[in-house]
């Protein structure tokens, strides 16, 4: 404790370098929090379960080049029957949207009985699965209350874009989000529901899932027995992990081979697709991290040169002290000391400079607020880097021989 | 004077090989960092068409139904066929254009037919926004009128079909199965912003086709893009005449932007009809938009992108503030060379410009390593998928904006070694 003294009097005939250091700690540590704390936002992101079982199924994509759209509808069955019986496949469906893809399909959705649309209510807006039978199965959706579609209930999305006026899809699945905004006090089953302009459509179930993942979300979502051609839908297979390629080549063949005019395109597990949707996120957290590395490293660096000039300038007085009876590992304390003196005062600052900065992220661009943790993290990484830092210069200073010092 | 302090500056700059190395590559890397985000931002907020972009104005009425009816609200952000058609009509301004995307299967001769980008526009579509033509014509308002059986192809389609811009003329192009008469190519024209019509990526190329819209609707051919439509009715097809659904975009090309709140007026007036006659549920709520306000509006430029901006700017200053370290430790090493010239003569300032032309020196090297790398940091984002990724190039104002930046950003670095090497007293150096 006695070398405080010694040390703020230097500093103070110092005032301008160190409140050098001072000023690029803090800078440092406020963009560090944030940027540590941005970086981890992204990777929470990219962590996060999704509730869709991501590496069981396979999604295919098929368009129609030549074929007419008169018999899309026969091909799509036969093209099902011959994707379910391929070795390795569990179950397979078709649906107008899947998670993580190019499109989303919403609508609101109310309940029937509610009154007509007034102004200023607004109507929760849903994900509308419209899905061929078997797609509960593939997708590992959890029936929590009513049934799941009978071989009745079911219309051809050809039919009802474009058939009969007045045509409506004949039941509806909620998932528990939706059921809940809806019906709040009971149970969906046995109640109905309208929309897109379809009325008094019954619910016969309501599912766990479905929720829309990535930017911007829907959690609710409304399935509905209305199967897409396959030029309109993706065909979606569940298999074993395992068996990926294996099934993703036999499919393709067989999908080639049952009707030639159209194009198979590759085949992707949800996953796969996930990890496209979630690029931007990635290379984000790439910046963030890299961001964070380049400025420890930068203010390291300028924390070296000082304290090596700080060194140099103070050989006599080092000197002084060590003839006077001082040990090496006094002279290294001393400045090792001073270091933590500076970088712990830009720390301090730095982080009132984070929470600042913190407040701009938030107005400007809806970055949640930085959690407290962010903080001692930043201060105690920068006083490590800059004891680091100081470590050879103070070794430097520890070396210098009382006589030589004296003598200059 | 200079040519000796550049002399100094070179010798000195030799003696700490180490530490000038350190110090540039400090600098360096903040200005590449810099300049590389800098360059992005400066082609995602370019101006795409800055002779006019204050005179062009993008309509929204407000059409939806009254369900989720908020007073105060934002109108639609596109309008509808029956809108768009009737203020085309009145053509209340001196040029009206409206457009949308869509797609066609497009034959040439006996080849198998190929899906192609169209975008249907009316006739004042090509002036309005500067597309440059190659040869040949755009069609006229009356052809427009007439749904005449004609398009406009783009450069490179006319390059990959029939070899050139005036071989393509006059060709007949079967478009979902419809013929239609090659009347106009266009020159290669790649607006950036992609501004008149963001709503599927707003960095895309235009598309390859140009068709009428009234002959587009005629041959039924898909519309692509976003569409909303509202109404409790089933919708059976957007681009029906009366659909109650918003799908295309209107500009108008007024002779000031001093015109603008005339215009506004004009269709506050055209709203309140519509509100009166029952067709428009909400009472009138108009907006204009400026290209630069509605790409504002849009945000075509990423939040990531203005995030890496400003975390760029702080690493350039942490970068500045590090430099200025070691350039003082530099400078203590050198008060012997400091004392002799003061004892010979040289006054404070002699000796703080001798400084600050090295940190000049400094700070050319540095502009030249930084942009070294930038150009590669640019070279990393053109290989990421971003929809930007494509239009990312460092032009002259860049250039230019890189040596600014280096050059003030080396003499702030300097100024504060510079102060303290000027203020070394000449005889205390002298006696050690």
């Amino acid at each position: 404790m006695s070398q405080f003294t010694p040390v703020l009097t230097a500093l103070r005939r110092h005032r301008g370098a160190a409140l050098l250091i001072v000023c690029n700690v803090a800078l440092c540590a406020a963009i560090v929090c944030n940027a540590l704390h941005l970086a981890g936002l992204r990777l929470a992101t990219m962590l996060a379960p999704s509730g869709w079982p991501e590496d069981t199924v396979l999604v295919l994509n098929v368009r129609a080049e030549d074929e007419p759209a008169q018999t899309q509808g026969a091909t799509t069955q036969r093209d099902l029957t011959l994707l379910a019986a391929l070795p390795g496949v569990r179950a397979a469906a078709i649906g107008n949207v899947v998670p993580w893809g190019d499109s989303k399909f919403r609508s609101s959705v109310t309940a029937n009985d509610s009154p007509p649309t007034q102004p200023g209510v607004i109507t929760p807006v849903a994900m509308q699965y419209r899905a061929s039978a078997g797609f509960i199965e593939t997708m590992d959706l959890r029936l929590v209350a009513g049934r799941d579609f009978t071989a009745t209930e079911r219309i051809r999305q050809r039919d009802l874009d474009y058939g009969e006026p007045g045509a409506s899809p004949p039941a509806a699945i909620l998932n528990a989000e939706l059921a809940r905004a809806l019906f709040p006090h009971g149970s969906a089953v046995g109640q109905t529901v309208r929309t897109d302009g379809a009325h008094a459509i019954p619910v016969v179930g309501v599912v766990d899932g479905l929720r829309d993942p990535g930017p911007d979300p829907t959690p609710m979502a409304v399935l509905l027995p209305v199967t897409p051609d396959y030029g309109s839908g993706s065909y979606l297979l569940r298999i074993a992990p395992a068996q990926r390629e294996a099934v993703a080549q036999a499919a393709v063949a067989a999908l080639r081979a049952a009707e030639p005019r159209r194009s198979v395109g590759t085949p992707q597990l949800l996953a796969e697709r996930r990890r496209e949707a979630e690029r931007d996120d990635r290379v984000m957290a790439a910046v963030f991290a890299g961001v964070v590395a380049a400025l420890l490293a930068v203010t390291a660096c300028g924390i070296v040169g000082l304290a090596s000039f700080w060194v140099q300038q103070r050989t006599r007085m080092i000197g002084i002290r060590r003839a006077l009876g001082a040990t090496q590992a006094d002279v290294r304390r001393y400045f090792q000391l001073e270091n933590a003196l500076l970088t712990g005062a830009g720390a301090l600052l730095g982080l009132a400079g984070a929470q600042a900065l913190s407040l701009v992220l938030k107005s400007h661009w809806e970055v949640p607020a930085l959690p407290w943790p962010y903080l001692p993290l930043g201060a105690l990484v920068l006083m490590l880097l800059g004891q680091a830092a100081v470590l050879a210069p103070a070794r430097r200073a520890a070396g210098v021989a009382p006589m030589t010092a004296l003598r200059s | 004077m200079f040519a000796y302090y550049l002399n100094l500056a070179r010798r000195s700059l030799r003696r700490a090989p180490g530490l000038t190395a350190w110090t540039l590559l400090t600098l360096a890397l903040g200005i590449a960092a810099c300049m590389t985000t800098l360059t992005v931002y400066h082609v995602l907020a370019a101006d795409p068409i800055p002779a006019k972009s204050a005179r062009l104005f993008y309509v929204r009425l407000d059409a939806s139904g009254l369900e989720g009816y908020v007073p105060g609200g934002k109108p639609n952000l596109q309008v509808t066929r029956r809108d768009g058609e009737t203020l085309l009509r009145e053509a209340h301004a001196p040029r009206q254009a409206m457009t949308a995307s869509g797609g066609a299967m497009v034959q040439r001769g006996q080849d198998q037919p190929r899906h192609t980008e169209v975008r249907f526009a009316t006739a004042d579509f090509f002036p309005m926004f500067d597309a440059p033509l190659a040869a040949g014509r755009t069609w006229s308002a009356a052809e427009d009128a007439a749904a005449a059986r004609v398009v406009v192809l783009d450069a490179p389609s006319a390059e990959r079909l029939f070899g050139g811009a005036a071989q393509a003329l006059s060709q007949v192009l079967r478009v979902e199965g419809q013929p239609m008469r090659v009347v106009g190519v266009l020159a290669p024209w790649r607006p950036t912003p992609h501004f008149f019509d963001v709503t599927s990526g707003a960095f895309r190329e235009p598309a390859a086709l140009f068709v009428p819209f009234a002959t587009a609707m005629q041959a039924k051919l898909a519309r692509s893009g976003s569409a909303s439509c509202w109404g409790d009715a089933p919708v059976s097809d957007v681009t029906a005449l009366d659909a109650p659904c918003d799908w295309l975009q209107y500009w108008v090309e007024l002779k000031s932007a001093d015109d603008a709140p005339a215009y506004t007026q004009y269709l506050q007036r055209y709203s309140a009809q519509q509100h009166e006659a029952g067709r428009f549920a909400r009472p009138p709520n108009v907006r204009l938009h400026s290209v630069m306000d509605w790409l504002a509006t849009n945000r075509v430029v990423p939040p990531d992108v203005h995030l890496q901006l400003g975390l760029a700017l702080a690493f350039l200053l942490v970068c500045v503030l590090c430099s200025v370290g070691l350039q003082l430790a530099k400078t203590l090493r050198r008060s012997n060379e400091i004392g002799v010239r003061r004892a010979l003569g040289a006054t404070r300032r002699d000796v703080f410009a001798q400084f600050m032309v090295e940190s000049l020196v400094m700070g050319g090297v540095g502009c030249v390593l930084g942009l070294l790398l930038s150009w590669a940091g640019l070279a990393l984002v053109r290989a990421g998928q971003t929809d930007y990724a494509q239009v990312v190039t460092l032009d002259a104002p860049m250039l230019l904006a890189a040596m600014g930046v280096s050059l003030v950003a080396a003499l702030l670095a300097g100024v504060l070694p510079a102060l303290r090497a000027a203020g070394v007293s000449p005889a205390l150096q002298i006696k050690s």
